[in-house]
């Protein structure tokens, strides 16, 4: 190569290396702008969902909108990511050439969200289904409702109506909260549910008699049971074995963490006389603080970590569960790790808990202590860290 | 008075003397653009010099922080996942610059006699690499950081006699503490950065000293000593490889940014535990020959490595295998690559 020639090359490469920092000015000022919010974010749709895109923007185009906004987009997670199943999974079925499922279960959001989903798994939240096996649900069943179909014997005019179903307030009330046990229809005329299926720990049904009961639609998708589903109830119970619903915090398609720190997400069940949360912290000084100060939580920071990204008012979310300087910025999934007490039974008890997060009962103070994994008073002081961030400590341990 | 004069008034060195200090005749084989590898590691150093300095500027080395200022290096700061991504991948490139250098020099037996000790110095360089390498992805403070430094600092603690020590050394304690991350942000951004300008300077100085290797090809005449000089022919070279390899930097860091993997968690062990590539050949080795052997067998290899220059005299002295060296150097080359595919490709 000739000097001359060199000096050509030289100039070119260099010319090519001043674009490419242009180029990553570009890249710069794009995401500050979206960070800002004055751009909107960069969507990838992954090319194992683009046909998905395609065809539910035309036929459902809030699911897709929903999605564009939500962090998944922006990271490139789409749906076949989280709607994915194995064809042995009682409620997959074949779309498209993709073998999916419709409900998408805490073992479904595990495949990235593992540590969450392990928090939130041995939470009181996951056992919220628990309802249904108890004496609370005779209210919803049996003494507002009735578990068989009955006549209400009066007339509903414009309407020819003989027989009511009688678990519509439970349907409708209790589980939506509580969570449904998720049930597919079988073909003798009964239901399929988690029970029937005894899935294994991956949830793969183990019972295939109870699988090959399961009545398909003309496209060999499963027929589910309209009492349990849809259901995003933070204790459902999957067929899949697991328990719960992200969904019930995490408002789907758009996933919005902005929205689940809000005490309004948490209202939608930790309300009413036998809950009322909500109402005691809407008048309380912190729900006031709240929506005077709402315009200055930030909550659209990424870590929303109390102390670095907001100090002006807590909500549920910032007691119970966020991230606080003093904590190092540790979110967890369990509420229960900051809660000393329950005042759920008759009698209220300390939350002095054993390796499986249960209360621990036993009265011999020895058998007690050999026991107990995590006492209250390591909760009270989790919980303590967070009051520290604007109460002394004479105000939070005299209060 | 005019600058010129000014400047030599306190500069003593005539524009003849310092045209005779940078033109130094150069062999003509360094025309070959494989040639000019050696520029090519110095290169990228300074590069890691440049982007270190910058990100240092954010960086806090306390395992309570570390991860938060990675993360916020590559969230939040100006231009912090670029300079982090030109920095992770110019240190890629800075191991396989030196990795290539050092095989074009073993293939073409430029360490024979006497450039035995500039061999040396360059085994020097490429451990001290190696080593910036470690301490600067322990640094990161996640999973495979606060993991590696384990796994290392328990392999140095297999060292006969040495080991408790070198591993105490390493983790200032007996295991990972508050302390240890600090160690390795002093070697990674003090210490070794020093000793590698220190073994550079002295690379540079005996390269000087004995000047250039010379080859000749078949297609050349026989007998004719053929030169070009440094400036400008040489220095256009580098320039245009330099102004490359920022171009393909660049090109990565934005196509392949550098990630963050989860945090540091002590309490959880990893399933599976892989070091960044460049040390999957010595993991590959550690886990055929499990314990002291490995660590001994490993030692001997590097010894040898070390000593090759004065080996390979022996045999081309007292044997009739005078070509010795480039069959065992391709038998190398096979087993490295060999190993380090074979760790990439293995779950376990």
């Amino acid at each position: 190569m000739t000097l001359e020639t060199k000096r050509i090359v030289i100039a070119a490469t260099g010319g090519l290396f001043l674009l490419s920092l242009v180029l990553v000015q570009w890249m710069e000022t794009a995401r500050k702008a979206e960070e800002a919010g004055i751009r909107a974010p960069h969507v990838s749709v992954p090319a194992s969902s683009r046909e998905c895109v395609e065809c539910h923007a035309e036929e459902n185009p809030g699911i897709v909108a929903h999605w564009e906004g939500s962090t998944h987009a922006e990271k490139g997670v789409g749906c076949v990511e989280c709607h994915t199943a194995e064809r042995e999974d009682a409620d997959s079925y074949l779309h498209h050439g993709e073998q999916i499922a419709t409900v998408v279960t805490p073992l479904d959001c595990a495949r990235c969200h593992d540590h969450e989903q392990a928090e939130f798994a041995q939470s009181h939240h996951a056992a919220a289904g628990n309802i249904l096996a108890s004496l609370d649900n005779f209210l919803a069943e049996t003494v507002e409702g009735a578990r068989l179909e009955f006549n209400p014997h009066s007339p509903t005019p414009g309407k020819a109506v003989d027989m009511v179903n009688g678990l519509a307030s439970a349907y409708s009330g209790c589980q939506q909260c509580h969570g449904a046990k998720v049930a597919i229809q079988a073909s003798d005329g009964g239901l399929i549910t988690v029970d029937d299926l005894a899935p294994d720990a991956d949830g793969r049904p183990t019972d295939l008699d109870a699988v090959g009961r399961i009545t398909r639609d003309e496209d060999g998708k499963p027929l589910m049971y309209s009492g349990t589903w849809p259901n995003t109830g933070i204790g459902r119970l999957n067929l899949d074995g697991s328990r719960g619903s992200c969904t019930a915090c995490h408002s789907r398609h758009d996933f919005s963490p902005r929205r689940a720190r809000q005490p309004e997400n948490c209202g939608k069940c930790h309300l009413g006389p036998d809950h009322p949360q909500k109402e005691i912290y809407e008048e309380s000084k912190h729900g006031i603080a709240y929506r005077d100060l709402k315009d200055d939580l930030n909550l659209d920071a990424e870590e929303w970590v109390l102390g670095v990204d907001y100090a002006a008012a807590p909500t549920c979310a910032t007691c119970h569960m966020s991230g606080n300087i003093r904590n190092g910025g540790t979110i967890t999934h369990d509420p229960g790790e900051r809660i000393s007490w329950t005042n759920r039974p008759p009698v209220s008890r300390v939350m002095d808990t054993d390796i499986n997060h249960e209360i621990v009962t036993e009265a011999d103070p020895e058998a007690r202590r050999s026991l107990i994994h995590d006492t209250a008073e390591q909760k009270r002081d989790r919980m303590k860290e967070v009051c520290s961030h604007c109460h002394s400590d004479g105000y939070v341990n005299s209060f | 008075m005019g600058v010129r004069a000014w400047l030599g008034d306190r500069l003593p060195v005539s524009g003849r003397q310092f045209r005779e200090l940078t033109n130094e005749p150069v062999p003509y084989h360094l025309k070959r653009w494989w040639f000019a590898l050696g520029g090519t590691p110095a290169y990228l150093f300074i590069v890691q010099i440049f982007t270190g300095i910058l990100l240092a500027f954010y960086y806090e080395s306390s395992p309570t922080t570390a991860y938060q200022s990675v993360e916020y290096i590559t969230r939040e700061v100006s231009f912090g996942w670029y300079i982090r991504s030109v920095h992770k991948w110019a240190a890629t490139l800075m191991i396989v610059a030196v990795v290539l250098h050092q095989i074009r020099v073993f293939f073409t037996g430029a360490y024979r006699k006497p450039r035995e000790i500039n061999w040396i110095v360059g085994m020097c360089l490429l451990f001290a690499t190696l080593m910036a390498g470690f301490t600067g992805y322990s640094l990161v403070y996640e999973q495979l950081s606060f993991w590696g430094a384990t796994v290392g600092a328990n392999i140095a603690d297999s060292i006969p006699l040495l080991g408790s020590f070198m591993k105490r050394m390493m983790l200032a304690g007996d295991a990972y503490n508050q302390a240890t991350l600090s160690r390795f942000f002093i070697l990674h951004a003090a210490v070794l950065p020093v000793t590698i300008i220190m073994l550079l300077a002295v690379h540079i100085t005996v390269i000087r000293l004995q000047g250039v290797t010379e080859f000749r090809f078949k297609d050349e005449d026989e007998g004719v000593t053929k030169t070009f000089n440094f400036f400008p022919d040489h220095l256009y070279t580098e320039i245009l490889i330099g102004l490359v390899l920022m171009l393909v930097l660049s090109a990565l860091a934005t196509i392949l940014p550098a990630t963050l993997g989860p945090e540091a968690n002590p309490l959880q062990t990893p399933e599976v535990i892989k070091p960044e590539w460049f040390f999957y050949v010595a993991f590959r080795w550690l886990k055929l020959f499990s314990g002291t052997a490995a660590i001994l067998s490993m030692g001997f290899i590097v010894f040898v490595m070390f000593g090759w220059p004065f080996i390979d005299g022996w045999i081309r002295k007292n044997t009739r295998f005078k070509e010795a060296s480039v069959w065992i150097g391709i038998f190398g080359v096979l087993i490295i690559v060999g190993m380090t595919l074979w760790e990439a490709i293995a779950r376990h």
